[in-house]
């Protein structure tokens, strides 16, 4: 199905898309470019259902192009490599995350943080530098330049592995970088979702003391005995809120909608910080006192680097940290995805698509 | 770390809204907590719906709290007073208890705080019929003179009042100058609600060493001093043992605050004043007293945060918003960390003293969009003084990836702060409260090195108010400071 206006590339694929902002997936043919010097042809095998993908298909960001095919939390096998490719080979296990290209140039790629380059191309839905669109990973397969994917070590399974390419990366990177990862740090989680509960994992992994923030006074359990997590708050309770003011280093707020961020900055020891990962449109109040009293501070991060990105799946290799998956097939994905916008989901869906997706096809 | 707590319980429950026409630069913070309500009450944040009733019986707990509670609760040590503590009872702080008593059906106060509040009323009573309570020129052994004010109107006037004796660990300084800080008139005019009549402000205040009590090892009599904007700490919480004073949750205030002895402290627009040693700085020679005083509350409030956010990289490119008494300091700071300095300014006219008095390289006007544009992505960091509501995403705009913005004004009401270019850029806007004394020393070390010190105004002490009248419209360049031993004469 070729869109009026779309470049016919060499290589058929087949994959499910959204025709529009109803977000309703179904089956779609389309064409993938033929494998360049410098590129890897990836068959899926599995791809997580990132928030991400669901805000996309019903466009709330505004930037939707249709037929949109999401997913960015892909894991595969390499069928194909260019000539010049020295990183993987055919049968590598490898992952691609959010963003499949970059400028290559300003000072944010040439620090590995691809992710801050302000010409970063996103996996699905951002334009390749042939003007063509790009297509993610609900689908059989994928084109990607070696430099945006990384292995993943066998001793990491596969599905579990997937959602380690977008929400693990998300975590583990502030953690890194704002010093909230290692013994003797407290962070506070906000939010037990997808990135909440890999989040929780990687800071038991780092030492560090963790305590799970949530609106879901039912999720403690999870967090306490599935995850690790050493205290649970309940977000919309007053006196466990105020019992836990000025306890934490650091937060890592995984929240996008819209909610009290006070509270959270009165947890905060004195110099801790806040790390906001979800963007809402509307701006937050800003009290200056809150983060002046305590030399507190608030900011934002946004995945991470591929280089970091690898350093964290290696790290989830060594540490056995995956996700906590529920595997659906292709045909479920619509339900699935009415459910993640209830959070009906312990902890991120995973479609197997090796198995489920070529059936769909008729 | 009652206090800490119940500051941030109760600012998590109310919105502060200063009153106050502070049109530009400065900033008028210096560390000191709010517990405030406006007269016409504060909009509450969205998420907390907090009528203006609930928001007055949290302002009269947490004046309880910052003011009272810890007294009330402290265990007594061996060489506290027996004597009950003796506080003035304002009309106002007795009308603020007694409503904060008496609970309406709606209101929800915690059983443990009514009875903490009828338990402050009761103590507050029998201090107010018992006969012999002293007034403030006999609370103290020894006779003191300074300028005051005695009611929100803010007018400053000749106070006789009373200092303790020097104690074992204290120095007692003679005055000779007192730089005039943004935050002495928020305070004089109760902006933020808090403020216990009669006030003598002043944290900015060099002197001479008259007195060392026999524990005091760091300083000698005649030695030139310098006393800042906090007087008193626990000395002994995590804070205070990482020389971090000022974000100790007992610290107490060169003015307007409850001191360590329990006794209002009183400021630097007077002749002397009695400070333990931790609070004392040597004043560096080479360092004026007259335009190095401004240092001690402006100086360390830009310096710290500097330090603190890793501001300081050589060849790194600074942006100051706001060019008053703390952005000027900035300026002067940023350079001699070898910074390239921006000033962000809504003034075009400040442009040739900033770029050829201050040595600003660069100079951006704020209200000019063309401009604005041509600079986004271009500063590594940013040091906001700017006091009035301003825009935030601008500002944010200018920053480079991993940019950070500090923020030192306290406007009147919240800014509005956007997420998306904190997480599309991993920006960072944070805030920072003065320094501690150990920092405020290795300040004033650095500026007596790089010869930094403030553009200012000196005047007599019967200038004050004219002064404060022209602070209010911003109309210095850029701080006053009172001429003390030469113009403050007792009648």
């Amino acid at each position: 199905m070729q869109r009026l206006g779309e470049k016919y590339q060499s290589v058929e694929a087949f994959g499910w898309a959204a025709r529009d902002s109803s977000g309703h997936l179904s089956p779609f043919v389309f064409s993938r470019r033929e494998t360049g010097e410098e590129e890897v042809r990836v068959k899926v095998l599995y791809c997580g259902l990132c928030h991400s993908d669901l805000h996309c298909l019903k466009n709330e960001w505004h930037s939707s192009i249709y037929p949109l095919v999401p997913g960015h939390e892909i894991v595969g096998e390499v069928t194909e490599i260019g000539r010049k490719v020295s990183k993987f080979s055919i049968g590598d296990k490898i992952g691609v995350g959010c963003i499949v290209d970059s400028c290559r140039a300003c000072e944010s790629c040439r620090e590995d943080q691809e992710n801050y380059c302000t010409k970063s191309v996103a996996t699905y839905n951002g334009v390749h530098y042939d003007g063509t669109v790009n297509y993610g990973g609900y689908s059989d397969h994928i084109v990607v330049d070696e430099r945006y994917a990384v292995k993943i070590p066998h001793t990491l399974p596969l599905a579990s592995a997937a959602p380690l390419l977008c929400a693990g990366i998300s975590m583990y990177s502030p953690m890194k970088y704002f010093g909230l990862a290692g013994p003797g740090k407290h962070i506070g989680i906000v939010g037990l979702g997808g990135l909440g509960h890999i989040g929780v994992r990687f800071a038991k992994a780092f030492g560090s003391k963790v305590t799970v923030v949530s609106s879901t006074a039912g999720k403690s359990k999870d967090a306490l005995e599935i995850f690790g997590a050493d205290g649970f708050l309940v977000s919309t309770d007053e006196d466990q809120m105020q019992a836990a003011m000025g306890t934490m280093d650091g937060i890592i707020d995984t929240v996008s909608a819209s909610h009290p961020i006070l509270p959270l900055i009165g947890l905060l020891k004195p110099s801790g910080k806040l790390v906001l990962l979800g963007a809402t449109e509307k701006p937050f109040d800003l009290h200056a006192f809150s983060l002046i009293l305590g030399r507190k501070s608030i900011a934002g991060s946004a995945i991470g680097g591929i280089k970091e990105t690898q350093e964290m799946i290696n790290f989830a290799a060594e540490h056995g940290i995956k996700a906590e998956i529920e595997t659906i097939s292709m045909e479920y994905v619509n339900t699935a995805m009415d459910r993640l916008a209830k959070g009906d989901v312990r902890y991120r869906f995973v479609i197997d698509i090796a198995n489920t997706l070529a059936v769909t096809r008729s | 770390m009652i206090i800490t707590t119940n500051i941030t319980m109760s600012f998590s429950f109310w919105s502060t809204n200063y009153v106050t026409t502070v049109l530009d630069s400065d900033t008028g913070n210096c560390g000191l907590k709010p517990k405030v309500l406006s007269e016409t009450g504060a909009p509450a944040p969205e998420e907390l719906k907090t009528s203006p009733e609930d928001q007055k019986i949290d302002a009269a707990k947490s004046l309880i709290n910052l003011f009272l509670q810890d007294k009330v609760d402290k265990t007594t040590k061996d060489d506290e007073k027996t004597a009950p503590e003796k506080l003035p009872v304002t009309e106002d702080l007795k009308t603020a208890l007694t409503e904060a008593k008496s609970p309406a059906d709606d209101q929800k106060i915690r059983k443990e705080d009514a009875v903490r509040v009828q338990k402050v009323i009761d103590d507050l009573t029998v201090m107010e019929t018992e006969t012999d309570a002293k007034p403030e020129e006999t609370e103290h052994p020894n006779k003191a003179f300074g300028w005051a004010a005695k009611d929100k109107s803010g007018v400053l006037s000749p106070f006789h009042f009373s200092r303790r004796d020097n104690g074992d660990n204290d120095v007692t300084v003679k005055i000779l100058y007192c730089g005039v800080c943004h935050t002495d008139l928020h305070t004089i005019k109760n902006d933020w609600g808090f403020s216990y009549y009669p006030v003598v402000p002043g944290h900015e205040i060099v002197g001479i060493a008259t007195k060392v009590g026999k524990n005091v090892t760091k300083f000698r009599e005649g030695d030139r001093v310098g006393v800042g904007v906090i007087t008193g700490s626990c000395q002994s919480c995590e804070s205070c043992n990482q020389d971090l004073e000022n974000y100790c949750p007992q610290m107490s205030f060169t003015y307007n605050s409850i001191g360590s002895d329990g006794t209002k402290t009183y400021g630097g627009y007077s002749e002397s004043i009695v400070v333990d040693q931790r609070f004392v700085l040597q004043f560096p020679e080479g360092l004026p007293s007259d335009s190095g005083a401004p240092l001690l509350c402006a100086g360390i409030t830009v310096y710290s945060p500097m330090k603190y956010y890793g501001m300081t990289e050589p060849g790194k490119h600074l942006g100051v918003a706001g060019l008053g008494g703390l952005g000027h300091v900035a300026v002067k700071i940023g350079k001699a960390f070898g910074l390239k300095v921006t000033v962000i300014s809504s003034s075009p006219s400040k442009e040739d003293e900033a770029i050829n008095r201050l040595g600003a390289d660069s100079f951006l006007v704020s209200s000019d969009p063309q401009k604005m544009k041509a600079a986004i992505g271009t500063m590594d960091y940013i040091i906001d003084t700017v006091s009035a509501v301003h825009a935030l995403f601008p500002l944010l705009g200018l920053l480079k990836v991993n940019g950070k913005l500090v923020t030192l004004g306290l406007p009147e009401k919240p800014l509005e702060l956007p997420i998306f270019p904190l997480v599309l850029g991993r920006k960072m806007v944070g805030g920072s409260d003065i320094g501690g004394m150990k920092e405020t020393q290795e300040m004033l070390e650095f500026c007596a090195k790089h010869n930094i010190t403030a553009d200012i105004e000196l005047i007599k002490m019967d200038e004050i108010n004219t002064a404060m009248e022209r602070l209010a419209k911003s109309d210095v360049r850029y701080r006053f400071v009172i001429d003390v031993a030469n113009s403050l004469s007792p009648p």
